[in-house]
């Protein structure tokens, strides 16, 4: 009797059995709210690991467990000047597994920088952002920016030294915005220090702002796959236009005339089915698989390494050297060389509206996902200099600068003051 | 104008103005009015509390620079990015620790990307005979605070 009872409270959620032939496959992607992002059927091509490499999976997981680790800190953390720091302490020392959530947090927000970061090179090398996925791309150059924004405000929330004057030095390049730098930089702290006012705006931005902007920009981003026709292959292009010409009989269009109310963008039927395979389970074991390891990864940083958390904030003493966050500390790098407008402002506007100009100045048609195609030499070359210059920035700034902000070599001792 | 046109224009700078009143609105909200931060201008101690040379005074985030008679109180505050100097003795300069900013004993830009020199704050000595320090106010280098001792 049971059995029948289970049977039809199984049936009442998932109204089919388990997904054995091609048309059950297809329900069970069709009828399930969170599994109805993907296609029924992908092409093998886009299965295939080397062409993407996962990295935007990679950095949807990450996103996930920050969220998860996220909301898990927030039970205990206060964004107050005077318990903050007790509270990083005790989640450090006192709170069951909290030394391992806080680490999974710290990791996966580091490895989220960087997994987007990559995400974008392999869509760049692969020139997977022409058309019709220039909007994607430019939904990414501000998907990174809120992955950077995130870290950011998260990092003054420990409250320690670090966090303390990594957010002064970076408030500070706020305020050298020409007119309008001051007024930002008082809205951005709520006033004019670093305090109470800037540790709860920072707060609200880290844990509700940026990450509701971010989850829906990911939404676009994903439904934007979908309806740019699925992940960039190699012929698509010339299928494409094939497509559109048409049958001479026109029988073919009229037949699927419904599918055409997507502009021909969608998996067709008739067109070629060797190439293409159900999402379940082919898609969504691949996209399991690769969860589990991100997971391994995360769990075995967390459990090997600790999260940094140095003495509680003092505005008194500056840590010599004081350096923003890594991914920051290229920018601090070109700010120590001169006038801060340059190298805090005008170079990263200019390096981030040139990424959002990428797919619309792009001209070419070859090569479209295929990996760094000699027909891009001088389009791989600029963004391989302007990438390889930002990371010897950042290099420099973290690895060779000591006290006073001096030349060190990295396996250099500093003086002892 | 007819009438359909006129009421259309009315209704769209009706809407348009709504959302425009509250994004302003919005902005606004986020400017604080009032501030619980420690004051700009402060009594520290007594003229004869501060021995000669150069005093840091960590929690008011000024030097005290006494020479004799003469008192004089600079920003202890980078005119780069806010971070807090020291006074390197022996070579008569203060180092920033975050860009490398070096200032001369006169508050001067040596080398570094501090686009100001170190201010210098106006100092009075209050009725209690304490020194009122006025972070508002900048004086050049030449002005001090005589105290007869």
């Amino acid at each position: 009797m049971s059995g029948g009872i289970l049977n039809r409270v199984w049936k009442s959620i998932f109204r089919h059995g388990f997904p054995e032939n091609e048309r059950l496959r297809s329900e069970a992607i069709t009828s399930n709210l969170f599994l109805h992002v993907h296609p029924v059927k992908v092409y093998r091509e886009t299965l295939e690991f080397p062409k993407t490499l996962g990295l935007g999976l990679i950095s949807f997981y990450l996103f996930v467990i920050l969220s998860i680790t996220g909301v898990l800190l927030m039970f205990y953390y206060v964004p107050h000047v005077d318990r903050a720091y007790q509270d990083m302490k005790d989640l450090q020392f006192v709170v069951s597994f909290g030394v391992i959530i806080r680490n999974m947090h710290r990791w996966s927000a580091h490895a989220m920088i960087v997994a987007v970061f990559l995400h974008m090179c392999r869509v760049y090398y692969t020139a997977s952002y022409r058309e019709p996925r220039e909007f994607n791309w430019v939904l990414g150059v501000f998907l990174l920016l809120l992955t950077l924004f995130l870290s950011l405000t998260g990092y003054l929330l420990p409250w320690d030294q670090l966090a303390y004057w990594a957010i002064t030095i970076v408030s500070n390049l706020i305020g050298v915005a020409p007119l309008v730098g001051k007024k930002m930089r008082y809205m951005v702290l709520g006033g004019t220090i670093v305090g109470q006012n800037a540790l709860i705006r920072f707060y609200v931005m880290h844990v509700i702002v940026l990450p509701f902007l971010a989850l829906l920009l990911i939404l676009v981003h994903f439904w934007r796959i979908r309806k740019d026709g699925g992940l960039a292959r190699t012929n698509e292009a010339a299928e494409a236009a094939e497509e559109r010409e048409g049958d001479p009989q026109g029988e073919e269009l009229k037949s699927y005339g419904l599918m055409n109310l997507v502009e021909g963008k969608t998996p067709h039927v008739g067109q070629d089915p060797d190439r293409m395979v159900t999402a379940w389970p082919h898609l969504l074991v691949r996209e399991a698989t690769l969860f589990l390891f991100v997971m391994i990864g995360i769990m075995a940083m967390s459990v090997l390494f600790d999260a940094p958390l140095e003495e509680m904030a003092n505005f008194a003493i500056t840590p010599n050297p004081a350096k923003a966050p890594w991914y920051f500390v290229g920018l601090q790098e070109l700010l120590s060389w001169g006038n801060p407008i340059y190298g805090g402002i005008l170079a990263p506007m200019a390096a981030v509206l040139a990424l959002l100009l990428v797919p619309y100045l792009d001209r070419g048609q070859v090569g479209t996902a295929e990996w760094i195609h000699p027909t891009r030499r001088r389009a791989i070359l600029i963004f391989t200099a302007i990438s390889v210059t930002a990371i010897v920035l950042i290099f420099v700034g973290e690895y060779m600068r000591g006290p006073n902000w001096h030349l060190y070599w990295p396996w250099q001792k500093w003086p002892i003051h | 104008m007819d009438r359909r046109r006129f009421l259309s224009f009315l209704g769209w700078f009706a809407s348009l103005g709504t959302i425009a009143g509250i994004s302003w609105g919005s902005v606004r909200f986020m400017i604080p009015n009032i501030l619980y931060e420690p004051p700009k201008a402060f009594k520290i101690g007594k003229p004869q509390d501060y021995p000669d040379g150069v005093n840091f005074l960590p929690e008011k985030k000024i030097f005290v620079v006494r020479n004799g008679e003469s008192y004089k109180v600079a920003s202890a505050v980078c005119t780069h990015m806010g971070c807090t100097p020291r006074w390197v003795g022996e070579q008569k300069v203060w180092e920033c620790p975050c860009h490398g900013s070096i200032f001369d004993e006169k508050g001067g830009v040596v080398k570094g990307p501090a686009p100001d020199p170190l201010p210098w704050y106006e100092a009075k000595i209050a009725s209690d005979g304490r020194i009122f320090v006025d972070g508002r106010r900048i004086v050049p280098y030449t002005q001090s605070l005589t105290v007869k001792s």
